[in-house]
């Protein structure tokens, strides 16, 4: 993979280069980036910027227009029954087969792997408040996601991959989420890795940020190393947006008033001096908070200028 | 003790831990010699990753507040000197600037806010449990 | 595995009742109806028709059912996402799938079966008349494959998706030859091309399902097999064929064929003479003698009058059928009892033990009223105690009163009059007084006669003449009825009075004796033996042959008619041949228009090299022009390598504009982007640029990238 630091086997997901093109534009474009074997990422990123889509190609489900992805080090497109009951892998919507009742959905999930926990299954279904004999119709959104949670964790699996769990659930059942997810990494040799918008359960419970944007991995690091590495400044900026251009490593500027916030990485006396020639006095440094950083990575998009959204009328 | 987090502040959640942890040893409500609830413990309480919770405790053991021992977990060290001297004058000038700010907006005078500091200030010397 | 099983069936079951319904509902519409009875062949053509129809729609409503559900795309994960490999899934869906059909089609027909078996004592009918539904049924499954197929392309919805559709239809229709039964070893063999396209589709459908990526191309790798190639090949060659032929018969004017027959007439002096007639729009003279060509015997060869070289040859030819196995004809006529017609609510069936049952339909279905034998009429379904002395050879006529006075009473007493031959003569039948009387004592083994259609005589014209094989010699009785006179042979058979004899060689010893004409094929059926005569488009002519049981050659005498007659017979247009030219894919022409003519054999209707032979090569040539172009413009759309190119290159000039379609069909869409170094489009989906090599750069940083991908370590010390 080009990165001397990793040892192979620590390594859960990897992607080289991997590609998705639909008709001819590019989603996802020729992205890198490794998660390590006992960790949580957070895979973040805009609605339709490819975070499903990689997501597919990883678990085998799409093939790529270009490049390689790897889970548990056996390639992505080749994955046989066996690797796959090692993966956990939760659809995004919660799909269940609506005429199934929540036994039924056990007994045909058990049957169609090789190992079950039917006490941890049942355990998590009393978590979200669901009965077994519940039919999947008459769930409520929450209670579908905590049944796509527990058949996911049930079969065991050593990498788990959850494409937008937490999508409408109410608070209760975010905590609940939370709660089992947490648990049952903790609980071996586990790895998860999960899409989210909630910024606020990521920074709970994720290790790892990663960040896409327009196609491309952003961020890859740390929760902590991009809450250190991210700061914002407030100045004091006319209407000439173009001065920020000179402004290294920003990563976005937001107008209030007569203010601009920017949100930078790596602040730097380089940073410092841009700052001052474009007339940033009142200049006031912080530390980003983790959903400031991601807000301002996630708010490059393509279509609007790469590091300037205008302010509302 | 009770350790309260916020997600979504500015400060990182790993940092709020830590600076509750001091809070409650420098109010004495965690003596020395005892142990802090387990990473695992912590973590599962507050629902967050275990990573945090020891990244906290980390720092806390860096710092010198804190020891680990083999099979006794974590547990608040004798040092009792918590803060540097400036960090110590930092913080108090910050929670300060924060009382001057709110006694001018409610017009009170320095004295009569300075008459208050003192009776609340002894009053929770008193009773130290009843500080937060 | 097994719970997946379930899941299928409890997911498909639930459409058993709706396949059942209309199954069921199609297979009664094909029992026997009153009034369509004339439409119709018989049960077996009937419930293969049904078949078809029914259990394609059922195979495809199961096929959608089960594959188009499971390939949204949170479904598909689902579903794929197993400790199942795609295959085991295909398999059990196939499992599941054909299991409820086979139910849903298999069991009403099975009921019907059984229900065929109860009645066919008292009913003309057996339930080996199934078989032939059974066989279809099979095939049918072919729209269970294509559903999948359907469900499980990547392409559009408006473009090539239903192709594989066109393919089932195809292998439908093909297995559809089980209704010549005839033939039952050629059928097994041609079935054996429908078989191999349904085994080919069963195979792509696999593909289809296992490598089906639930977003649409680019994607690297996607394999083809040649099954997918084979099947969208050849719908396109169907589909460009369909569409050229309706083309082709919207534009082409054939002008009107004036219909030509021929009849063999013997002459006072007793030599045949082949007369041909022209019909005519005028009422008074509905025919018209065009010419008259007479042959005489000489030396055992007849010749013609118009030339002194022997044109009429003695054809030893293979007859197919004598070393069949005893039974055959009553196996085939058990799959289609001989439908005479109905009279005044009787339907009369030629039996082949000899009798005639006349049923009748009432409520329940049908009723036997009453059987007719030589000696008589009995009543109400019980066959004679003795079969009379001669088998009913042939019907001649069952009733001629479709333009003479109406009975009084419709329903009982508008029984027809029947003639009908046995060994001793002509035998009238009158059936409302139950009276049979002899008309003819001639007491020929057998007979013919010359009219202008050779089948069963339908009741306007009597005969003209009528022929008997008697004594080494063909004895001409002729009608007296006056010639022309129509109304005087409405009424009743007309009596024949003795006309002349002809000699006939020693080669013919008793056995068939048949006269026919014209371009149809004729069936003939003597004692246990079945005849059948090749048809012979290409050589029309006036024949008389006969064979003798167990004997294995056919003679027959050939009376070919002018060349001149026939290429007036029908005129072709230019644009016509033009167009067939144009429209046929030039494989099928080639043997067509260029191999045969070197062979000496000039295909029908052309005897010789065809008039506007220009315009049909050049339009070949035209067509196959523009089959290249068209194939080349689609292979470098769809970014074919050079050799793949070339092959369907050639592939063009012998299918015709079809392989475009082909080519449009079977491999997925393209898509470039312009190459970093040599700036000429390249593929997305190579990593190397085909042009120079260069492989694809990564797209630049912004500069706000943050990237640590380190070990989790850090933190596994203080874990407690």
């Amino acid at each position: 993979m080009g990165r001397p630091s990793i040892i192979k086997s620590e390594i859960a997901i990897e992607a080289s280069g991997l590609t998705r093109y639909y008709g001819s534009k590019p989603i996802v474009r020729q992205i890198d980036f490794a998660v390590p074997r006992g960790s949580v990422t957070g895979l973040l990123g805009l609605n339709g910027t490819g975070k499903t889509t990689t997501i597919r190609m990883l678990v085998g489900l799409l093939a790529p227009t270009r490049g390689r992805s790897a889970v548990l080090g056996i390639d992505s497109q080749q994955l046989s029954p066996s690797d796959r009951a090692r993966i956990g892998f939760a659809v995004e919507g919660h799909f269940l087969y609506n005429w199934m009742s929540v036994a039924a959905c056990e007994r045909f999930q058990s049957g169609t792997f090789p190992r079950w926990d039917s006490r941890l299954f049942r355990d998590t279904i009393d978590r979200f408040g669901i009965s077994l004999d519940a039919k999947v119709s008459q769930l409520s959104r929450g209670q579908r996601a905590g049944v796509s949670l527990a058949l996911t964790l049930s079969s065991l699996p050593e990498l788990l991959i959850l494409d937008d769990p937490a999508l409408g659930l109410d608070p209760v059942n975010r905590r609940a989420l939370n709660e089992t997810i947490l648990e049952f990494v903790q609980s071996g040799d586990r790895t998860a890795l999960l899409s989210s918008h909630l910024l606020d359960d990521v920074e709970r419970i994720a290790d790892r940020i990663l960040i896409m944007v327009n196609g491309r991995i952003a961020v890859d690091c740390p929760l902590e190393s991009l809450v250190d590495r991210v700061s914002c400044c407030t100045v004091e900026l006319d209407d000439d947006t173009t001065k920020l251009g000179q402004i290294p490593r920003l990563i976005h500027a937001r107008r209030v008033g007569k203010r601009c916030v920017l949100t930078l990485v790596d602040f730097d006396s380089q940073t410092q001096d841009a700052l001052q020639r474009i007339g940033g006095e009142n200049l006031s440094r912080n530390p980003a908070a983790f959903d400031e950083a991601a807000i301002a990575y996630l708010s490059r998009s393509r279509g609007s200028e790469s590091f300037f959204t205008p302010s509302q009328p | 003790m009770r350790i309260r987090i916020v997600a979504g502040s500015s400060a990182p959640i790993y940092k709020q831990i830590v600076d509750a942890i001091r809070r409650t040893i420098a109010t004495g409500e965690l003596a020395v010699g005892e142990t802090l609830p387990s990473v695992r413990q912590l973590a599962k309480e507050l629902v967050i990753n275990p990573n945090t919770v020891a990244k906290a405790y980390a720092e806390l053991v860096q710092s010198g507040l804190v020891e680990t021992q083999a099979g006794r977990g974590f547990f608040v060290t004798r040092r009792r000197c918590v803060y540097s001297k400036t960090e110590r004058m930092r913080r108090l000038d910050e929670s300060i600037q924060s009382l001057i700010g709110q006694a001018i907006a409610m017009d009170f005078t320095p004295d009569e806010a300075l008459d208050r500091v003192r009776e609340l200030f002894e009053k929770a010397l008193r009773n130290p449990s009843h500080s937060n | 595995m097994n719970a997946y099983l379930f899941k299928e069936l409890r997911e498909t079951a639930r459409w058993l009742p709706l396949a059942w319904l209309i199954f069921a509902g199609l297979l009664y519409v094909a029992l026997p109806q009153m009034s369509n009875l004339y439409l119709t062949q018989g049960l077996a053509d009937r419930l293969v028709f049904q078949t078809a129809i029914g259990g394609s729609l059922v195979a495809f409503g199961l096929g959608l059912a089960q594959f188009m559900l499971d390939q949204r795309s949170s479904a598909r994960a689902f579903l794929v996402h197993r400790s199942l490999t795609p295959s085991q899934l295909f398999r059990g869906k196939l499992l599941v799938g054909l299991g409820i059909y086979a139910l849903g089609v298999g069991g009403p027909l099975m009921l019907l079966t059984l229900y065929l078996s109860w009645i066919s004592d008292r009913f003309p009918c057996t339930p080996f008349q199934t078989i032939p539904a059974w066989v279809i049924s099979i095939f049918c499954t072919a729209f269970y494959f294509a559903a999948c197929l359907v469900s499980c392309s990547n392409a559009r919805w408006f473009g090539t998706r239903c192709f594989p559709i066109v393919g089932s239809i195809l292998i439908v229709s093909g297995a559809c030859v089980i209704l010549a039964p005839e033939l039952l070893w050629i059928v097994a063999l041609i079935l054996c091309l429908p078989a191999f396209g349904l085994i080919a589709m069963i195979r792509a459908a696999s593909e289809s399902f296992v490598f089906a990526s639930s977003a649409p191309s680019p994607t690297a790798n996607v394999p083809i097999g040649w099954e997918r190639r084979f099947i969208l090949t050849i719908t396109s060659i169907a589909i460009v064929a369909a569409i050229g032929g309706t083309f082709r018969s919207l534009l082409t004017q054939q002008s009107r064929t004036l219909s030509t027959y021929y009849d063999l007439k013997i002459d006072p002096s007793g030599d045949p003479n082949l007369v041909v007639y022209q019909n005519t729009p005028d009422i008074n003279e509905p025919r018209k003698l065009v010419q008259s060509i007479r042959y005489t015997m000489e030396n055992g060869q007849l010749l013609s009058e118009e030339s002194t070289k022997p044109n009429a040859k003695l054809n030893d030819r293979s007859c197919y059928f004598i070393n069949r196995p005893k039974g055959y004809a009553e196996l085939i006529f058990q799959w289609n009892p001989n439908y005479l017609g109905q009279r005044s609510g009787q339907n009369y069936f030629q039996m082949n033990n000899g009798f005639v049952h006349s049923y009748g339909l009432s409520f329940q279905g049908w009723r036997l009223d009453h059987v007719i034998g030589a000696n008589g009429m009995t009543e109400n379904g019980r066959y004679p105690s003795e079969p009379f002395s001669g088998r009913v050879r042939q019907i001649i006529d069952y009733g001629n009163h479709a333009n003479g006075p109406q009975p009084e009473n419709p329903s009982t007493n508008a029984i027809p009059r029947m003639h009908i031959v046995d060994g001793d003569g002509i035998v009238e039948i009158e059936l409302d007084k139950k009276q049979v009387r002899r008309i003819g004592n001639l007491p020929g083994s057998q007979w013919g006669w010359g009219t202008s259609s050779p089948s069963l005589f339908q009741g306007h014209q009597a005969p003209r003449y009528l022929y008997f094989f008697l004594d080494q010699q063909i004895h001409v009785y002729a009608s007296t009825a006056r010639q022309g006179d129509i109304e005087s042979v409405q009424d009743e058979l007309p009596t024949y009075k003795f006309d002349s004899k002809i000699d006939v060689p020693s080669e013919f010893k008793s056995g068939v004796f048949q006269f026919w004409f014209g371009a149809t094929g004729h069936y003939t059926f003597f004692e246990n033996m079945l005849i059948q005569v090749e048809n012979e488009p290409k050589r029309p002519g006036y024949r008389i042959a006969s064979s003798s049981p167990g004997n294995s050659k056919l003679k027959s005498y050939e009376f070919p008619i002018p060349k001149s007659l026939i290429t007036k017979d029908t005129e072709v247009s230019p644009i016509g041949i033009g167009l067939l030219g144009a429209i046929v894919p030039p494989v099928a022409m080639f043997p067509y228009a260029v191999f045969l003519p070197f062979l000496g054999v000039f295909p029908y209707p052309y005897y010789s090299i065809p008039d506007h032979i220009g315009w049909l090569v050049g339009a070949l040539v035209l067509q196959i022009a523009i089959a290249m172009i068209l194939a080349y413009l689609a292979a470098q759309q769809r970014g074919l390598s050079a050799r793949s190119r070339t092959l369907w290159l050639i592939l063009s000039a012998l299918l015709g504009p079809a392989s475009s379609l082909a080519i449009l069909a079977i491999y997925p869409e393209c898509f470039r982007e312009p190459c970093p170094r040599c700036d000429k489009r390249r593929r997305v989906e190579n990593e190397l640029c085909e042009h120079c090599g260069k492989a694809w750069d990564k797209p630049a940083d912004e500069g706000i990238e943050i990237i640590e991908t380190s070990s989790n370590a850090i933190n596994e010390a203080v874990l407690a």
